[in-house]
């Protein structure tokens, strides 16, 4: 009895000190100054470091590096696959390259829907975003660009940065590509061979008849077919139509163990032949994607500062040097997908070679998606999604 | 004064007078009362309040608060013959979950609580041990143990037999529904034992000795006593299967099977667009009227409790059965059942916590085998997840019993005229999706809390949430045992000179010592399991374990979900021993 006493003294102690200490507002230590407030003026009298040759010649730039030294950190809610090997890397080469000391913390969010509704949410309720650089794909690039929702700080990249390839940023500055996408079928290299594999999404469909081959739930990737050059909005819901009746289950983007265990013998169509890529090279899975000579997509992943984020010049200092060829060969070493546009791209390559095959490549960009009026539409995508799973 | 003395004879007709005039309570207007009520309306405000809220952007585009108007949504919700597909699917998985839940962990119970099978500390530990495997490891688990295809278990069932089809087909809704009901059997089995421990066995006693057999008592004396507590376990199981969206996931949407929760979970999280939470929301006004009919036939029953009233000031020492023959084939089932729900998926976990991706144990895979995942992890967001995990399994549970003692005691003892409005309040969070109840609390800390009360972000939102919604699951197991409590120990109190309070904390409290010390184990393990409530409102900082765990396993690590696991398997199973072992004592001393 007196030892429950004991013990029951001792929890509540216990109790009320973590009441205390979790009773403490935000976590978010790494914050830089609430954005909502005046931001910290450059202190005319600080000394000027030496940098790079672009960045000294650029005011602007100069200027988002005093800022991020005052700043000292950035936050990163990323989810893609092979980040958090980069960051590392990134962290010392940024800081190398700049004369600085930014912690980068980074906080794995996979999903990409909930954190753009983050960022959204935040920035119109006019709080400091949880994150300091949202990434995703061109479709969310452009909902948070200027025409739609209007969250991301728009930046003349084309003065800051002249000598990068048009279509690197976003026309109305709103959004920086990070990476592209191969698109594609994904399958299982223990049990079809190189003479299974289909070549036109045609074939998808007669293989899915035959052996288990699944799909995502929401269609990824379906609507980038409606476009004219490759099979147009009708040819697609009939694909999209024909293959639900064969599909044989459902699973993430992400679930490609599921391809490699032998569950499913293909993957159609694909969220990135990069993610294939890393899980073969990294842990050994037997996967591989093989691109359909009549729907050969490239997507990009794009980067936009929110409004409100704490360390916005930190954010946009780190948006411009991810496109030098030291992020960019980090980022591929781990995620196998690099920004294409760019000299020395490993993605690049890969498109090359393909293209050298005889396909033809439709390259989706920023413009692309906005004068695509299905590539995504959310009632067509309703639609394809009801195709493929009955719903 | 009015006798309670439970005669040893079969139970009195129920008398024609009212409830009210039949349970002693405290006078109408004691200060006391009021003030204790006035301290529930704070979180039943919350409930109403989020709910409320819930409801408005059913009305809103996208279900946003600054939404335009809409009636699209219930449009879409109500008018599309696919979710009438996916409530019929939800009904049915539902069924089996409850059914196969109840199937296991009442016979379970009542076997540790009325029998001599021993081993009785190794069962509860083991139980508790079952909630640390998170839902969506368990489900792989099961897939590649019960793959039409792959799943190795049936493989060697049929190359034993020597015919195809043979195994267990996980891939289905009854599949779906078998693994859900193996998961939450767990539950029952808290939910139904602590009714059994406190229950005097007089009346069994008094049935065998007029002749009745084992099964016909338990048939016709034990079940229908033990009706509260299997009635408030079956609208649990009930209400966590509508909600749970692990196994649908894992295991449904493989052969394109939707429920309700994956419907919910797929509209929310959309690969393109943002999210739509208008949809869920409109779907949550149908569940809150579901909730409210619910909650209405629960109170009766409860309004028929006085019954099941089986505590009274006179002592008394629960009768054990002897299962003699019988007890060697009883410890058979119930090694059985924990190794299929608990060895199984702990084993599954270590598995592929230690190859490089998802596959059945093979030879060759035994080569792979390595501590890369471990040491892959990124081990300062698990090291803050662990933290926050630890914040909120200590400071939920305790705020959720302090909040639920004071609803139960409204609602079995007060004689306030709006007593049971506390009772459908504190069971709304039940019936709603957990998604749902974020989803309104995320919305209310980003708008309206600011400065020194600012929650959005926090560790402490996650908690207050958490709390809110595990209100329904400690009320029932107050509610439970206070039901059995008889009031003439609280009226002995009275009549010494005991004021409310002092008679709460010196009478009530100490007899509901044993359910608040094991409901809120229970609820510190239901926390450390939470996915949905810290995804929805996880910013990065505030992440909790099994958030970075479900965010490895999102991106198709699902070895490094699993390293995570084992990890807080290895801290937290020394802990749930300890606890146990602490309060061993506190359970076999009792009287309450």
């Amino acid at each position: 009895m007196r030892r429950m006493r004991w013990c029951g003294r001792a929890a509540l102690i216990m109790v009320l000190a973590l009441l205390l200490v979790g009773c403490s507002g935000s976590d978010d230590e790494a914050a830089g100054p609430d954005p909502t407030e005046d931001p910290s003026p450059v202190s005319a009298e600080s000394p000027s470091e030496e940098v790079s040759d672009p960045a000294a010649e650029n005011a602007e730039l100069q200027a988002w590096i005093e800022g991020a030294r005052e700043e000292g950190s950035l936050v990163l809610n990323w989810g893609h696959n092979g980040i958090p090997e980069s960051m590392e890397l990134w962290q010392e080469a940024f800081n190398e390259e700049f004369g600085l000391d930014v912690t980068i913390e980074y906080n794995p969010s996979p999903s990409m829907p909930d954190n753009f509704a983050s960022v959204v949410q935040e920035v119109q309720s006019g709080r400091a975003t949880s994150t300091d650089v949202f990434v995703g794909s061109v479709q969310f690039a452009t909902l948070g660009g200027t025409q739609e929702q209007d969250v991301f700080e728009v930046v003349d990249w084309a003065a800051i940065a002249p000598d990068w390839p048009e279509g690197v940023a976003a026309f109305d500055g709103s959004s920086v590509t990070l990476l592209h996408q191969i698109l594609g079928f994904a399958y299982n290299t223990d049990v079809l061979d190189e003479s299974e594999l289909p070549q036109t999404v045609a074939d998808v469909v007669e293989l899915a008849s035959t052996q288990p081959v699944a799909s995502t739930p929401y269609a990824a990737g379906f609507t980038n077919l409606a476009v004219d050059e490759l099979l147009g909005p009708d040819a697609t819901v009939e694909h999209v139509t024909a293959f639900g009746e064969v599909v044989d289950g459902l699973i993430g983007c992400s679930d490609v163990d599921r391809i490699a265990s032998g569950e499913f013998v293909g993957f159609w169509m694909n969220c990135g032949k990069n993610i294939i890529d890393t899980a073969r090279e990294t842990r050994g899975a037997p996967i591989d994607t093989v691109v359909l000579r009549d729907a050969a997509i490239t997507q990009p992943w794009m980067m936009g500062v929110p409004k409100t984020a704490s360390n916005s010049n930190t954010a946009k200092l780190f948006v411009y040097w991810l496109q030098t060829r030291e992020a960019q060969d980090i980022l591929f070493a781990n995620t196998f997908a690099d920004n294409r546009l760019l000299d020395g791209s490993g993605t690049g390559e890969q498109i090359a070679a393909r293209e050298a095959d005889g396909i033809e490549f439709v390259h989706f960009d920023y413009q692309k998606a906005l004068d695509e009026p299905l590539a995504f539409d959310r009632e067509f995508t309703g639609r394809l999604i009801a195709a493929l799973t009955g719903r | 004064m009015r006798s309670t003395v439970i005669s040893t004879v079969a139970p009195e007709p129920a008398p024609a007078a009212p409830l009210d005039e039949q349970i002693p309570r405290r006078g109408r207007s004691s200060l006391a009362t009021r003030i204790i009520a006035a301290a529930v309306t704070v979180p039943s405000l919350a409930i109403v309040a989020t709910l409320a809220l819930v409801a408005y952007l059913g009305f809103r585009t996208q279900g946003v608060p600054n939404g335009a108007f809409t009636l699209e949504n219930y449009v879409r919700v109500y008018a599309d013959p696919f979710v009438y597909q996916a409530a019929l699917n939800t009904v049915v998985f539902v069924g089996v979950t409850i059914v196969v839940a109840l199937a296991l962990g009442v016979p379970l119970a009542w076997l540790v609580e009325r029998t001599d099978l021993g081993f009785r500390s190794a069962i509860y530990t083991g139980m508790v041990i079952r909630l640390l495997i998170p839902g969506f490891v368990t489900a792989m688990g099961w897939v590649f143990m019960f793959h039409p295809r792959i799943g190795f278990i049936n493989q060697w069932l049929e190359a034993a037999v020597g015919l195809s089809g043979v195994g267990f087909n996980v891939i289905s809704l009854y599949g779906m529904g078998i693994v859900q009901g193996l998961s939450l059997s767990g539950l029952v089995f808290v939910m139904v034992s602590n009714s059994l421990r406190t229950m005097d066995s007089s009346l069994e006693e008094s049935a065998r000795m007029s002749g009745a057999g084992t099964l016909e008592v338990l048939r016709r004396v034990t079940l229908p006593m033990m009706a509260p507590s299997l009635l408030g376990a079956t609208l649990f199981v009930g209400a966590i299967a509508i909600a749970a969206f692990d196994v649908p996931l894992v295991i449904g949407l493989a052969d394109n099977i939707i429920v309700f929760s994956t419907y919910v979970f797929l509209a929310s999280n959309p690969v393109e667009g943002l999210p739509e939470y208008g949809v869920p929301a409109a779907f949550s006004t149908f569940m809150i009227v579901l909730a409210l009919g619910v909650s209405w036939w629960y109170t009766r029953v409860l309004g028929r409790a006085h019954r099941y009233e089986v505590i009274t000031g006179k002592g008394y020492k629960p009768t054990v059965l002897r299962l003699d023959r019988w007890r060697n084939p009883a410890r058979a089932a119930v090694a059985t059942y924990f190794l299929l729900t608990m060895a199984a998926p702990l084993l599954f976990t270590i598995w592929v916590s230690v190859v490089p991706f998802v596959q059945p144990p093979s030879v060759a895979a035994l080569d792979a085998i390595s501590l890369s995942n471990f040491r892959d992890l990124s081990w300062g967001q698990v090291q803050r997840g662990l933290v926050n995990t630890l914040k909120v399994m200590a400071l939920a549970p305790a705020l959720t019993l302090i909040a639920s003692v004071l609803f139960s005691w409204v609602v079995l003892r007060s004689r306030l005229r709006i007593r049971k409005a506390y009772d459908y309040v504190a069971f709304m969070p039940q019936a709603v999706p957990n998604i749902i109840f974020a989803l309104g609390a995320l919305f209310v800390a980003l708008y309206w809390t600011r400065g020194w009360y600012d929650l959005y972000g926090s560790v402490t939102l996650i908690v207050l949430v958490t709390a809110l919604v595990f209100i329904p699951f400690a009320t029932r197991m107050i509610n439970g045992a206070l039901i059995q409590i008889s009031g003439e120990l609280e009226e002995a109190a009275a009549m010494s000179g005991a004021a409310t309070f002092a008679t709460l904390r010196r009478v009530t409290i100490p007899l509901l010592r044993p359910v608040l010390v094991f409901t809120w184990l229970w609820l510190a393990m239901l926390a450390f399991r939470e996915l949905t409530i810290p995804t929805l409102l996880s910013t990065g900082g505030n992440d909790t374990v099994a958030v970075v765990a479900w965010a490895a396993w999102q991106i198709g690590r699902a070895g490094h979900a699993s390293a995570i696991s084992v990890v807080m398997l290895v801290l937290l199973v020394p802990l749930v021993v300890v606890y146990l072992r602490l309060t061993r004592a506190d359970r076999l001393t009792s009287v309450g």
